[in-house]
């Protein structure tokens, strides 16, 4: 076992640090200088190749920073749904121009009323000559805003099928809207929306939950990244905040909080970097539990380190005026994104249910 | 003992039922229903309706223009009128400087501030908290210096709730700096339009502006605006605080809120089937009622005691965390439309189209809001203190 960054991920984790420490007007563009764009995009479409872990690593300074950038939506997740379905022909048209920045990619996969579960799909794919005519309605797709493509999940005959469309084609009616941590999302409503017969991608059951657990893991990784800077900023504040002539900090039933959410934080660390070292396995199985273990900790442990900070701020822990809010409400949309605690832990306990013991 | 109501607190219950249905306005119904914010107009309509009929004050002794009800009437209204939705009563009169004055108040005082308070001709704000003073509230700096037949005051509060609408602010102000931080404070009532005040709003996390700072600024305060003996405000600010503990237990509100949940748990759907179906949701839906029937029957067993010792604490602690327990799970039972940020369209300007079912808007905000339960009216860690303290001895 080794848990320390290679090389190369040592590098790309500097980088980025310098990156959002610079005083960069337009940090998107710079991140796709740099090559974060295409981080995880293979080497042969334009890519640095990377996988889970090189994608935490960004994650990780994004939560840290709370970047408000579509690395997530783009490079993670749209670029692994058409990495996993496209065809040859297909990466080479989008997969370079994702690595180069110069597209950004959504995937709306979620329905009205389908929490979280996949397989409640009701958008509808029919044939139309050497096309399909696409119907139905897409919840809360991340980065939809501003998504110049759109991976929409369909069933087509008897299967579900992954489509790539063209944000701005007929048919297509966004609702753009702002989530509680600042990024951009939009409901998607398909209307008799024609698609070219090459706009099919491929089949989407298993890959679509190859791609939903990427971006779990991924909003893990983010969520991680600023649940360390709410520690460490609520511990900066006991030491400077006085009440009875002396630093909070001397209050030992403070000091046991933060040494909870020491103790809490550290066993999510361990299951969000396995998440991630797992997040493009083939090995469905492995990646699903992995990810389910270190989700539902960060949305039940994550949102008590959160409530505490609080908590332990006062008065000030409530104000907008405070940047401590804008960390807890990025991990606040972790929580819910790509599927809540229960969500998650009835999935992990289901494969239990379902396995032999050995 | 007997758990049932009587049949005079039956009686009373319906007296409540047939008063709402007759006088609680349709456009105050219509925006609780929308979870549209409540403005001052919208308090003040409420509480000229409950002024008229002389149900503003429902703890007051009758000779002050209160109720005198018992703390079962007073928990039997308290629930019909969150029921209905009706907008809570400010506290800062009724609950908080009211009860000081009728207590330590002169005659004068009596007769110029009470009847303002029951008629809802007057709104107070609470002037204690200050940005060096919080939990360790004996250490007011704010002072007030005797000048003749006035006091001058000089110094800011913090966390004043609802400053922007009071007419009046009462204070913990520093008398006498020489001595134990708790023998020099003093409790002054001053006129917010007096010269020298200023008010700046603070937004909180729900994107909502209630909570101000103020202020003040060589503010010239007539000496007969001093509640009872000078330096001995920290004994009337307790007694004050006591009350203002008991009244946070809020089991009216969180038994609304667990209505809302349970309306919301039955249109959600979990793999096709209505969320409060789900075993994993059910079994903290079902934990969160538990802890609501027994702080419900703790309140009235405390209040029927006495409300004396560590209890107004054991009723603040639980009773703000079921507060944020409610509204805590109302927002996990949105799933992904948890996510979009939708707190302006609880603006009554507002006049877009809201994202998801229409209980979606208010529930991230509301989850925010409510942090600030343990925090106010003395923290759960002070009040765990306290009652360390007086049960135990520690
Ligand atoms: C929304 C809101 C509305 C408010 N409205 C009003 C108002 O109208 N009028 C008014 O006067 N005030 C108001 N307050 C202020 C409120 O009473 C204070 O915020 C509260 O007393 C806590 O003080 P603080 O914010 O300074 O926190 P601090 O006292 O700095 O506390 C920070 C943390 O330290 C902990 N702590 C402090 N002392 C101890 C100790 N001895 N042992 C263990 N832990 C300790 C606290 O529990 C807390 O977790 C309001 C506050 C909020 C958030």
């Amino acid at each position: 076992m080794d848990f320390g960054y290679s090389e190369e991920q040592r590098m790309l984790s500097d980088s980025v640090v310098r990156l959002f420490a610079g005083k960069e007007t337009d940090v998107w563009a710079a991140c796709c200088q740099m090559g974060l764009a295409g981080a995880l995009v293979p080497e042969e479409f334009d890519g640095m190749g990377g996988l889970g872990i090189d994608g935490m690593v960004a994650a990780l300074e994004i939560g840290r920073n709370l970047a408000v950038i579509p690395f997530l939506s783009t490079a993670a997740v749209g670029m692994q749904a058409v990495n996993l379905t496209g065809s040859k022909a297909q990466k080479a048209k989008w997969l370079p121009q994702i690595a180069e920045g110069h597209l950004q990619v959504s995937i709306a996969f979620e329905e009205p009323g389908a929490r979280y579960d996949l397989d409640h799909l009701e958008t509808q794919a029919v044939g139309d000559g050497d096309g399909y005519i696409l119907n139905g309605r897409k919840s809360v797709v991340l980065g939809g805003d501003l998504a110049d493509l759109i991976i929409v999940a369909a069933r087509l005959d008897n299967g579900v099928k992954l489509f790539a469309l063209d944000a701005g084609a007929a048919g297509i009616t966004r609702t753009d809207y702002a989530l509680t941590d600042g990024r951009g999302a939009a409901d998607i409503a398909l209307h008799d929306v024609r698609l070219q017969g090459d706009a099919l991608l491929g089949d989407g059951a298993a890959v679509m939950a190859a791609v939903y657990d990427l971006g779990a893991a991924m909003i893990a990784a983010e969520a991680l990244g600023a649940l360390e800077k709410i520690i460490a900023m609520t511990a900066e504040y006991l030491k400077t905040r006085h009440q009875f002539g002396q630093p909070i900090s001397n209050f030992q039933v403070l000091q046991h909080q933060m040494a909870d959410m020491a103790v809490a934080f550290e066993h999510m660390k361990s299951l969000v970097f396995e998440a991630c070292d797992l997040a493009m396995s083939k090995d469905a199985v492995s990646r699903a539990q992995a990810v389910s273990a270190a989700k539902i900790l960060i949305a039940e442990e994550g949102r008590q380190i959160c409530q505490h900070a609080i908590q332990m701020h006062g008065g000030i822990g409530v104000t907008d005026e405070y940047d401590l809010g804008r960390f807890v409400k990025r991990v606040t949309v972790a929580e819910f994104a790509f599927g809540d605690a229960d969500h998650h832990i009835a999935r992990y306990g289901k494969h239990l249910a379902d396995t032999a013991d050995d | 003992m007997d758990f049932s109501l009587g049949a005079a607190d039956l009686a009373f219950q319906q007296e409540v039922r047939d008063f709402l249905k007759a006088e609680f306005p349709p456009e105050l119904a219509a925006k609780s229903a929308a979870e549209i914010r409540f403005k001052k107009e919208d308090y003040d309509s409420w509480q000229n309706i409950l002024a008229r009929k002389g149900w503003i004050a429902p703890a007051w002794p009758v000779e002050h223009g209160g109720c005198g009800w018992s703390p079962v009437q007073q928990n039997i209204f308290d629930e019909e009128t969150f029921a209905i939705g009706a907008p809570r009563v400010l506290p800062f009169g009724i609950r908080l400087v009211g009860p000081v004055v009728y207590t330590y108040g002169s005659k004068a005082q009596k007769a110029r501030f009470l009847p303002g308070i029951v008629s809802n001709e007057t709104y107070w704000c609470q002037g204690f908290s200050e940005p060096g003073a919080g939990s360790d509230l004996a250490s007011v700096k704010t002072t007030a210096v005797r000048d003749g037949d006035n006091f001058v005051v000089n110094g800011q509060k913090t966390w004043t709730s609802y400053a922007h609408y009071a007419d009046w602010i009462f204070c913990l102000v520093r008398t006498d700096p020489g001595v134990k931080k708790q023998l020099g404070i003093s409790f002054l009532l001053i006129d917010m339009k007096t010269l020298g005040i200023s008010v700046r709003p603070i937004r909180t996390l729900d994107g909502d502006h209630f909570v101000n700072e103020v202020f003040l600024d060589n503010v010239i305060v007539p000496a007969e605006n001093l509640v009872g003996e000078e330096n001995k405000g920290w004994g009337y600010a307790k007694f004050l605080l006591g009350n203002e503990r008991t009244g946070i237990a809020g089991v009216g509100m969180t038994k609304a809120d667990l209505v809302r949940l349970r309306h919301i748990a039955r249109t959600e759907k979990r793999n096709g089937r209505p969320l409060i179906e789900d075993p994993l949701f059910q079994a903290r839906l079902a934990r969160l009622e538990i802890d609501l029937r027994a702080l419900e029957l703790t309140n009235l067993r405390m209040l029927a005691e006495g409300a004396q010792g560590a209890f107004p604490s054991i009723l603040k602690i639980r009773g703000s965390q079921l507060q944020q327990r409610s509204v805590e799970l109302q927002m996990d039972a949105l799933g992904p439309y948890a996510l979009p940020w939708q707190a302006d369209a609880m603006e009554p300007a507002w006049n877009g189209e809201p994202v998801g079912p229409d209980y979606a808007k208010a529930r991230a905000p509301a989850y925010f809001d409510r942090r600030k339960t343990t925090i106010y009216g003395g923290s759960t860690e002070v009040q765990k203190n306290i009652i360390a303290k007086t049960m135990f001895g520690f």
